[in-house]
């Protein structure tokens, strides 16, 4: 009995083996005479390719018909959009994707492989074909769309400005962080972040959140958004706090820098700043002291360098060194402050420059 | 009696070790046939040139790499090759190296003496003396640390209590990358929606054969070398298929000393690597799984398949058995350590599946593989064996562990495409049939020889490996 099994399992496995061994065969041949085939393709048309690359006329000379085509200029032209940029009022690799790949891209969304559908769509965010609009839209809508599809959909509709895109993102999985981000980045703008401000407190945690990045990351500045940023500084919630600081360290700008004080003020005079929780607001602190040099912030920096967290002090430091009368004042430091820490990381700070930081 | 009693075991091992490759194998297959046909570059583009993406500090501990180590920051920092990752320093710990890796970083990377030293201890692990720190004057996000020798875990932590970024990667001192590697590592963790990521392996695979120009793979090319080919198999096997099995259910115990990524915060955490192993890498991950659990951090533990490393492995036979002796001890240390995890119902899958798995496969799978074959030779000298059935079984062992090492050079084929000609093809399929006939028993045999050792508890340190150098 068993001597029947092991020859059965012999000749299953056997026959796997072959059948794994023929398939590989097969796929390298085809992949070669695929790589063979594309790059003569592209050696025949490269003439007419650049030609309509330089001067945008001509693509009817390299209508794309097969897959091996179609790859063959996706490659081509992501590559040149890596390299080149092109005029505003000329964009030749738009034009042409709009014009022959659409169709295409159509059809590969409905594929049932996964891989072909990301593929398409990261060709279609790298062509910005936005005529594909309700094509993304329909698919959003499909069963089959993944989570990794509906975010980079997201995106791209964030990306091509859709006027329902929170209507669709409604009900959606939760955005990860840095999708997030990214897609905040694409919605906030200098004429709009007054909206985003004055409807700020609708948005949930992680948008609010999202919404400081993106101010941060485009250095918007406003004078509602400057107020937000001072009042967020009250916030319960310690990552607002954390990135309301970091933005304005960032910004490097405070319209009067009274409420950061008192609010540092009372943090210190309530113990709120003995908490190690408070480690990041404190180190956010003595950042924006340094992007924002002011005399008053000397005596606070002072205190920071003494911190008992090695990233506040660190930050204290470097904060200071920015100062006009940093070196001299990190030198007195050095051999006065009470605290040891701070004396060895005024020390450091003596010799660093911040700029190679 | 006993003699058919321990047959019989031995045959019930085998089937089990059988099923539950196959299961390890249709798990990495679900995936990987998901991804097949994924762009090797577009889907990175965004991570690249997005202010999003975590800066990465990037640890190389080297001990006697005159040879590689050069290449290996070049193939970080400079050139063509220079890594695409938005934000990264480079630290290098020289962990008391008796050869001139000191001198050829310091030269050829013009680094200049740091005189301050009070971030050394920033991230309050533990370590060796720190000689000297050095910053580069060319590129100042390299940084090179000279300390007294302790061991690769000791240099690692060294290089962990230095970085400031969020993450932090270990690559060995010999280890060429890809210009995209760390793209392709950090995106599960970039924008993994549900869960935090504590780590993430990449795929290792063999220099040896292939042309490295100034850190960078030119052309990958199959080594002509039946070791070296052995070992591709090997690594093929491991990492396509193993590592890539055992994540799916967040059962990965190891990621590899060559290249992985960890969330520097939890690492600090966890104490850092300890020290007194030779099994630094898995150990760590253990603990992490461990500590994972025990509070509740709701983590994972990642491998990506696409993101590639090169590393230089051993072309003779006495450097191949120091390495896998050392690895054979590692893992034993580390289960050692955890023991109190295994067949515990608190660890979930890490205690009732993968801690078994490495314990009774990987760890005594050579002795009853060993048993067999002493048993075997017992049973030919006393005339007692079904000559047909032993045959059909070896056959059998034969047919299904070269079906394995095909289906993980499918898997490298869908996923990577780094062997294109049908020459390594047909290379790879002879030697994965001839691997029962020479390479199994041999390496059984050193790991029956590492258990041996470990009983008589002899330190080993970095495992020494007399290297050529991968690059030009």
């Amino acid at each position: 009995m068993t001597y029947v099994l092991v020859f059965l399992l012999t000749v299953i496995s056997l026959g796997l083996l072959l059948a794994v061994y023929l398939y590989l065969i097969f796929r390298k041949s085809l992949n070669r005479w695929y790589t063979n085939k594309r790059e003569r393709w592209l050696e025949t048309h490269s003439d007419d390719i650049k030609t309509y690359i330089y001067t945008g006329s001509g693509s009817e000379h390299f209508v794309p018909e097969k897959r091996y085509q179609y790859e063959a200029l996706e490659d081509m032209f992501s590559d040149l959009l890596s390299s080149v940029k092109f005029e505003k009022d000329f964009e030749p690799i738009g034009a042409f994707a709009q014009r022959y790949f659409v169709p295409w891209y159509q059809k590969r969304l409905q594929s049932g492989s996964w891989s072909v559908r990301m593929n398409t769509l990261h060709f279609i965010n790298r062509f910005k074909i936005e005529v594909m609009q309700p094509d993304l839209i329909r698919h959003l809508r499909s069963k089959r769309c993944t989570p990794e599809e509906k975010f980079e959909i997201f995106l791209l509709l964030g990306e091509f400005e859709c006027d329902n895109l929170m209507e669709l993102m409604k009900g959606a999985k939760e955005l990860p962080d840095f999708w997030l981000n990214e897609l905040l980045c694409r919605l906030v703008s200098q004429d709009n972040v007054d909206t985003y401000v004055d409807d700020f407190f609708d948005y949930t945690p992680s948008w609010q959140g999202a919404i400081l990045e993106a101010v941060r990351d485009k250095h918007l500045r406003s004078e509602k958004l400057q107020r937000l940023l001072v009042q967020l500084l009250e916030s319960e919630h310690a990552e607002l706090r954390v990135k309301a600081l970091k933005t304005i360290a960032s910004l490097g700008y405070l319209f009067t820098i009274d409420p950061f004080i008192q609010w540092m003020d009372n943090n210190r005079e309530n113990g709120i700043w003995d908490q190690p929780q408070t480690d990041g607001e404190r180190l956010m602190a003595a950042r924006l002291m340094g992007s924002i040099r002011h005399d008053r912030f000397i005596p606070y920096l002072n205190a920071l360098i003494g911190d008992r967290a090695y990233g506040v002090r660190r930050e204290a430091a470097k904060s200071l060194r920015i100062y006009r009368q940093g070196k001299s004042m990190l030198t007195v430091l050095a051999s006065t402050h009470p605290d040891a820490f701070a004396r060895s990381i005024a020390q450091e700070w003596i010799e660093r420059n911040p700029e190679h930081e | 009696m006993l003699l058919l009693f321990l047959n019989k075991v031995i045959f019930v091992y085998f089937i089990g070790i059988c099923v539950f490759y196959l299961v390890i194998f249709l798990l990495s297959y679900g995936r990987l046939r998901r991804e097949k046909g994924l762009h090797g570059i577009e889907p990175y583009k965004r991570m690249k040139s997005s202010s999003f993406t975590p800066p990465l500090s990037i640890i190389v501990p080297a001990y006697n790499e005159e040879a590689g180590v050069i290449g290996t920051i070049l193939s970080l920092i400079t050139g063509s090759g220079k890594l695409d990752y938005p934000q990264f320093e480079v630290i290098v710990v020289n962990d008391g190296s008796k050869d001139r890796t000191l001198e050829k970083v310091i030269e050829r990377f013009q680094m200049v003496p740091v005189k301050n030293k009070v971030h050394l201890k920033r991230n309050g692990i533990e370590t060796r003396p720190i000689i000297e720190m050095y910053q580069s004057e060319v590129y100042p996000h390299l940084i090179l640390i000279d300390k007294e020798n302790g061991g690769k875990a000791d240099a690692l932590n060294a290089g962990i209590n230095l970085s400031q970024y969020p993450y932090f990667a270990s690559i060995d001192g010999d280890t060429v990358l890809e210009p995209d590697s760390f793209l392709k590592i950090m995106k599960p963790i970039v924008e993994h929606a549900d869960d935090e990521i504590l780590a993430a392996g990449g795929n290792v695979l063999i220099a040896n054969g292939s042309t490295v120009v100034k850190g960078r793979v030119q052309e990958t090319k199959l080594s002509r070398k039946p070791l070296v080919v052995m070992q591709s198999i090997e690594y093929m096997r491991a990492f396509l298929m193993g590592r890539i099995g055992l994540s799916r259910g967040n059962m990965l115990l190891v990621i590899s000393g060559a290249f992985g990524v960890f969330r520097t915060q939890r690492v600090i955490q966890a104490g850092g690597y300890k020290v007194d192993t030779v099994g630094e890498d898995m150990e760590l991950v253990v603990r992490l799984h461990r500590m994972n659990l025990e509070q509740k951090w709701g983590a994972k533990i990642e491998y990506v398949a696409d993101p590639i490393c090169y590393t230089e492995a051993p072309e003779s036979m006495k450097f191949l058995y120091r390495q896998r002796t050392r690895w054979h001890r590692g893992l034993f240390e580390s289960l050692w350590t955890h023991r109190r995890m295994m067949f515990n119902r608190k660890y979930g899958l890490i205690g009732m599946a993968a801690m078994p798995f490495y314990f009774f496969v990987e760890f005594l799978g050579p002795f009853v593989e060993f048993f067999g074959y002493l048993t075997l030779i017992i049973d030919l000298m006393m005339d007692r064996v079904f000559i047909q059935y032993a045959l059909m079984l070896f056959a059998l062992m034969v047919v299904y562990g070269s079906f394995l090492s095909m289906g993980a050079v499918l898997f490298e084929e869908w996923r990577l495409g780094k062997y294109p000609k049908i020459s390594e093809l047909n290379r790879l399929l002879f030697f994965a049939l001839s691997e029962a006939f020479w390479y199994r028993p041999m390496l059984t045999l050193w790991r029956v020889r590492a258990m041996m050792t470990l009983l008589f508890g002899r330190a080993q340190g970095w495992g020494e490996m007399q290297r050529k150098g991968v690059s030009d």
